[in-house]
């Protein structure tokens, strides 16, 4: 799935190269480039969190307008571009939901299609360019633990509404969701030492 | 358990769960927690993970991408108008920012609740509950939820006290212990529904921490109850 209206040699540019140019030189191509990549999926990602259309799309150039604005602060070497672009639309749709006083959104069914997670329809130009290891740590979770997954990340919505809808006890909600978590950081390596400085309820500084 | 309580916050946080006052809280825990933002950003990767390979990808309406670029021209332009934003920002929160100044807390942290006041962040004069205790609110714009600044005399024993609900403490300053461990500066310490705790001050240095509460607490000793009076988090 090829963003459109992009010349060849800019799309061999990896994401993280394009929005580090971006930031370094305010290099409009280059934006553009990331706009036609990442507008359409932010969007989608902000019709999951159960934006109308209109809302969406404003707010995903919203999102572009900020991606724009701070891209300088942007450090390949501490994320990759989608992380970052995905922290900046989490906190646009955060701050949209508190401007309208909506702290719980009731999201459309259609988008757990898991399904389709197979034969992808979203397998991009770019796949190479998103963390590896974390795509194959996805991969070690149950179709089941990648749906509570995304529920959590898409939607707008605390454990206990997932657990509303799912009609699982909150309490296995969480559970589901750390387990997952667990075996995500586990393939990624990081499980183990992690843990050492935390003791009782505290998150050690 | 206690790994879980954090671990399912931070996981929260990242995948924009949490409430204003709850992220308020990470967000100043994780300005002083290598470990945090460590755990945090491996969650965020994941959502990055997501919108690349698992968002359908819906059409932009066809003069989106025009306007885009008009946006960004007048962008060019308006980074002054940003600026100004933000210094009004600054000032709106300079009161809050001084009292941490003066506190001595530093000035990574400072700038952090600086920013993170940009929504709702109005401070009161600091009130008492007692000479060696001491606090004043900061709004968080959510209701249900009270945050304070408390700041506490070195060597001082707060009052047992169980909790309805759940608290939230971040030690900025000083240090700290009760039944469950010691905590130093930068240490979350969450405590749930029913959990009793006495903590104590140590006695080197004030304390200073954001004390996040979702109900009342409720004393346990009743010789204390009067102190229930003023210590209404």
């Amino acid at each position: 799935m090829q963003p459109s209206g992009v010349s060849p040699d800019i799309q061999k540019k990896s994401l993280d190269q394009l929005l580090q140019t971006v930031g370094a030189r305010k290099d409009k191509a280059a934006f553009m480039t990331l706009y036609d990549y990442f507008a359409p999926r932010v969007k989608s990602y902000l019709l999951k969190g159960g934006l109308a259309e209109d809302e969406a799309e404003e707010l995903a150039q919203e999102t572009m307008l900020m991606v724009w604005q701070k891209a300088d602060g942007y450090d390949p070497q501490i994320a990759a571009a989608s992380t970052w672009i995905f922290t900046v639309a989490r906190n646009k749709r955060t701050d949209y939901f508190r401007k309208m006083g909506r702290v719980i959104t009731t999201a459309p069914e259609k988008f757990y299609d898991l399904s389709s997670d197979e034969d992808s329809p979203f397998e991009s130009f770019y796949e190479q360019e998103v963390n590896e290891d974390i795509a194959s740590a996805m991969k070690t979770l149950s179709p089941e633990q990648v749906e509570i997954i995304r529920k959590a990340y898409f939607e707008d919505k605390a454990h206990s509404q997932i657990a509303e809808e799912t009609g699982l006890p909150l309490g296995t909600v969480k559970s589901r969701i750390r387990l997952a978590m667990d075996k995500l950081k586990h393939a990624l390596g990081k499980s183990g030492h992690d843990h050492d400085q935390i003791t009782h309820g505290e998150v050690k500084g | 358990m206690s790994i879980e309580r954090s671990q399912d916050l931070l996981f929260e946080y990242a995948a924009g769960m949490l409430d204003d006052a709850r992220r308020f809280m990470i967000d100043a825990h994780l300005q002083m927690s290598e470990q945090g933002r460590a755990s945090v950003r491996v969650c965020e990767e994941i959502g990055g993970y997501l919108l690349v390979r698992d968002c359908d990808v819906v059409s932009m309406q066809p003069s989106a991408r025009e306007r885009m670029m008009e946006m960004i021209d007048h962008a060019l332009h308006h980074d002054a108008a940003l600026a100004a934003e933000e210094a009004q920002t600054k000032k709106q929160c300079a009161q809050t920012v001084e009292m941490l100044k003066m506190l001595g807390l530093s000035g990574e942290l400072v700038d952090h609740l600086e920013e993170s006041c940009r929504h709702a962040c109005h401070t009161k004069k600091w009130s008492g509950w007692n000479a060696k205790i001491r606090y004043f609110d900061v709004d968080t714009g959510c209701a249900r939820s009270r945050m304070r600044l408390v700041r506490i005399d070195a060597g001082a024993e707060l009052p047992t006290h169980s909790h309805r609900g759940e608290e939230m403490t971040l030690l900025l300053k000083g240090t700290m212990r009760d039944e469950y461990g010691s905590y130093g500066p930068g240490d979350l310490i969450i405590r749930y529904d029913g959990e009793i705790h006495t903590p104590v001050i140590g006695k080197d240095e004030d304390c200073v921490c954001l004390a996040l509460t979702y109900r009342p607490l409720k004393m346990r000793c009743v010789f204390r109850r009067v102190i229930n009076i003023f210590h209404r988090f």
